[in-house]
């Protein structure tokens, strides 16, 4: 009689995940504000939701662990013991591991065994410390001395119950004793026998032929567990069986062992642990693969990682309107279909206001079906709270964080697709940009350092902004840096802007000390490649001692873009607007033929490659002349070109359509869309066309 | 043998033949040629509509259209076989085929009839030496007086015309495709 829960497992790692923010930011504030009971109330529900499910799902050492932390929180709850951020501090780990459990569960890499079981030990410890001195006579009393209460009186209780047939009739229902077992502690296995059922036809409906064995983890006294059978003793077979404590002889790992007998002491033991290599590694040193194809392969688990998770919570309120919506849609439909039966030429008008709703549902459907996958950017902020407190920990620095526009709403995709870049923005600033207190102090600042993350909605656009105080971008060093890497010849005319964008080349970096979360010279280039492949830009702003700013901006959602219209000859093409920087009709004086590197247009003293669409796509324009005819300036890379076309049509949103889908990727196209008269248009690649521009062989025909 | 032609002359109300060597064949024009496909593969008809070119592509690549939201690109058969360039009129079509989970249209001057074929009267391929590419020929059928050239649709393209991210190149109509 098993049911399958497999099915209901991905709705508890969703809310797993919910959960643990929940306790993670809550410990955060609890730090704040220890006196906050409903804050602690709030962390201990997570807590316990996570025990109580995982133990549906028999992931016995997610709700040991938690188990064990919400022992803690009870105390906190209780006041058997102060807030303190040591208490926090181990809390905060415990959470990780509980996270790597959860990520382990989900098919992810095994959690670390080792690490798990120090957690488990330090929370018991933990516990143990301050529960002692604080309430000495309580806890001598059940437990007088030697092991832990908790590890004491943990045990499993199992229960065979076999009802009175009449339980039903006395209104007894043992779904409901099982809840309160399940209060009671972990049921760890819930077995019915049906072995008592008669055929079917001699079956009464209204008589309990079933009998269950139910094997509770608990830590309640066993009268406890008598209790909760009390009304229904009376004429069942009830056999409550108290097992030995639960002996940790029961499963061992050497290295414990090792330690008991005094052989080695823990430390040795993790360090011996820590040489222990990934199968990766060890597959590596054995060449039977090569570094590569482990990269591969790591890189391929993380991306199946992600795919599996690919559900998304909606308000159902979203979903109302969306209903409500197309039920107007169908009404507008009928009334249309209905005026095209019996229409004549009088009735245009009619028609035609009719097909105006009909647009206008369309369009807000069109809508609320895309704000369905809009979510407040704030479940991408959530993480920072702690990486700031653990990077001020690590680095000595005092640093608050402030956020808002957490509200702010943005496609799905790219909130997952933002995580990485913007924790590596906030590392920066907080490793790079901000002093330690003393220097600060000695610069008129508060010692205490503070770092914005800022989401606001700009046009069609969303843009972040990651912001210190700190001591903001030195030209002069990123000039001779650059030049001693051999990026650039001279800085010296550089602007601010183009300076500053060179902290984005690969392999730059200007700290002074390499430090475990940055400084490698990786990172801000792989930061712009992203947001880029996003179709966003990254900005920065800065100022000597005072600080520097980098504001990521991002289209709302990567299905519909704002799009330029353009015309070349017979063709139609589309130029996403957020790379369209102006439109000139360029003087004849302005345009350049430079040998081997095709043609140029001096754009206010700065020279641009121009990249001619009708020889590059090989259409009969009616323009050759660019002084005829209109040039696009778009920008990708960093790199400005000139697009030469016939007519700029018009700008409108345009929904994104796969070329690749039934055929494949086509140079400097990056996909189709689908006009209002029905038509494909191509929309342009602008780093294509750019590639095309510097790669020079369109200059050549 | 199968009764339906591919004039159409007998009724096919009267078919009491039909066998499970028969398959079903779409028939279709090129000039004065005439092709099959099998039916299974054939998801719809369309009329010829405008049809947006795609720059940089191979010359029988006639571009993409949209059906009902999906761009699908469309193939002219005849520049395929080097049969010059398909000039549209009221009869030409665009099939609508599934290949390798891709769904294509195949720019042909008319559709003729749907054909009832025989293993039977179907013959390999003959052997035209090198000169004449035979990988996407599944065979020859007789049905009446006529020949029809049988298709394999999934082979007229490459993998490379069809698949191949990245780069443009050459394409040439050669090779095996890999299964």
């Amino acid at each position: 009689m098993a049911v399958d829960l497999s099915r209901f497992q991905e709705s508890f790692f969703t809310e797993s995940a919910e959960h643990v923010e929940t306790i993670e930011s809550g410990l955060l504030a609890l730090e704040q504000r220890p006196k906050d009971l409903d804050l602690l109330n709030r962390i201990f529900r997570g807590a316990h939701s996570i025990k109580g499910n995982a133990g549906m799902f028999h992931f016995t050492a997610i709700a040991e662990l938690t188990h064990k932390m919400e022992n803690i929180l009870d105390d906190l709850r209780n006041e058997k013991m102060p807030v303190t951020p040591h208490v926090i501090d181990v809390l905060l780990r415990a959470l990780d591991g509980l996270k790597s459990l959860l990520d382990a569960a989900q098919g992810g890499e095994a959690a670390d065994e080792t690490a798990i079981h120090a957690l488990e030990g330090e929370l018991e410890a933990c516990q143990k410390g301050s529960t002692a001195p604080a309430h000495e006579g309580s806890s001598a009393e059940t437990a007088p001395q030697g092991p832990p209460p908790q590890a004491a009186t943990w045990r499993t209780v199992q229960i065979n119950w076999s009802p009175l047939p009449e339980l039903f009739q006395r209104g007894m229902d043992p779904a409901q004793i099982f809840k309160e077992l399940h209060e009671l502690g972990m049921v760890k296995v819930l077995q019915v026998r049906t072995d008592g059922l008669p055929a079917l036809d001699a079956l009464d409906p209204e008589r309990c032929y079933l009998s269950w064995t139910v094997e509770l983890e608990t830590d309640v006294p066993i009268v406890q567990v008598e209790e909760v059978f009390a009304f229904v003793r009376d004429g069942s077979e009830l056999a409550i069986i108290d097992r030995a404590p639960k002996k940790p002889e029961v499963y061992k790992r050497v290295g414990d062992i090792l330690v008991e007998e005094g052989v080695v002491t823990p430390e040795q033991v993790a360090e011996s642990l820590a040489k222990q290599k990934t199968i990766g590694e060890i597959l590596v040193e054995d060449k039977k693969a090569s570094p590569q194809q482990v990269d591969k392969a790591l890189q391929k688990q993380q991306q199946l990682k992600k795919n599996e998770v690919a559900s998304i919570r909606v308000d159902t309120e979203k979903i109302d309107k969306l209903i409500n919506l197309v039920g107007e849609l169908v009404i507008t439909q009928s009334m249309i279909t209905d005026l095209s039966e019996k229409f004549s030429i009088d009735q245009l008008p009619v028609l035609q206001e009719r097909i105006t709703q009909l647009e206008r549902n369309t369009r807000e459907i069109q809508e609320r079906v895309m704000s369905i996958r809009m979510m407040p950017i704030g479940s991408a902020f959530h993480r920072f709270p702690r990486l700031v407190r653990d990077l001020a920990g690590k680095s000595g620095k005092q640093i608050q964080l402030v956020m808002s526009g957490e509200e702010t709403e943005l496609d799905k995709t790219l909130i997952e697709a933002i995580g990485d870049p913007l924790t590596h923005l906030v590392r920066n600033s907080a490793d790079h940009g901000l002093e330690l207190p003393d220097d600060r102090l000695a610069q008129g600042k508060p010692a205490r350092g503070t770092i914005r993350l800022h989401a606001f909605h700009d046009g069609g656009n969303i843009c972040i902004a990651v912001e210190d105080d700190g001591r903001g971008l030195n030209r002069e060093k990123i000039i001779k840096k650059a030049v001693e890497k051999g990026i650039i010849a001279d800085g010296s005319n550089m602007s601010d802007e183009a300076v500053y964008q060179l902290i984005f080349r690969p392999g730059f970096s200007t700290a002074e000390t390499i430090t475990d979360v940055s400084g490698r010279g990786v990172g801000m280039d792989v930061v712009k490649r992203n947001i880029e492949g996003l179709g966003g830009s990254v900005g920065i702003q800065s100022t000597m001692g005072k600080g520097s700013r980098l504001t990521l901006k991002l289209p709302l959602t990567l299905a519909i873009i704002d799009g330029m219209t353009v015309r070349v000859g017979q063709d139609n093409y589309i130029i996403p607007l957020i790379t369209v920087t102006e439109s000139i009709r360029p003087k004849p004086h302005e345009l350049q033929r430079i040998v081997g590197k095709g043609e140029v247009v001096n754009l206010r003293g700065e020279w641009v490659p121009m990249v001619k669409l009708y020889e590059a796509f090989g259409v009969t324009p009616d323009f050759t002349d660019p002084s005829q005819a209109l040039l696009v300036i778009v920008e990708a890379d960093g790199r400005r070109v000139a697009v030469l076309v016939d007519e700029l049509t018009g700008q409108q949103q345009v929904v994104i359509k796969s070329l690749e889908q039934n055929y494949r990727k086509v140079e400097a196209i990056s996909g189709a869309t689908i006009l209002g008269d029905g038509q494909v248009a191509l929309i342009l690649d602008v780093p294509g066309l750019a590639r095309l521009a510097r790669a020079g062989h369109i200059a050549a025909a | 043998m199968s009764t339906a032609t591919i004039d159409g002359t007998e009724n096919r109300d009267v078919r009491t033949t039909y066998s499970s060597d028969d398959q079903q064949y779409l028939t279709f024009n090129l000039a004065d040629e005439y092709y099959g496909v099998d039916i299974l593969k054939v998801q719809e008809i369309k009329g010829y509509t405008t049809i947006t070119r795609i720059p940089n592509t191979p010359d029988f690549l006639k571009g993409v259209l949209n059906l009902r939201g999906t761009i699908v690109p469309i193939v002219d058969l005849r520049m395929k076989f080097g049969m010059g360039v398909t000039e549209p009129t009221s009869f030409t079509v665009v099939v609508v085929v599934n290949v390798r989970n891709r769904v294509m249209g195949f720019l042909v001057d008319a559709v003729s009839d749907v054909l009832d074929m025989n293993a039977k009267n179907i013959q390999a391929p003959p052997d035209m030496g090198s000169s004449v590419d035979i990988t996407f020929i599944a065979g020859i059928g007789h049905a009446q007086e006529r020949l029809v050239t049988l298709l394999n649709i999934d082979r007229v393209l490459t993998e490379e015309e069809v698949a191949v991210v990245g780069e443009i190149q050459d394409v040439e109509v050669k090779g095996e495709i890999p299964a």
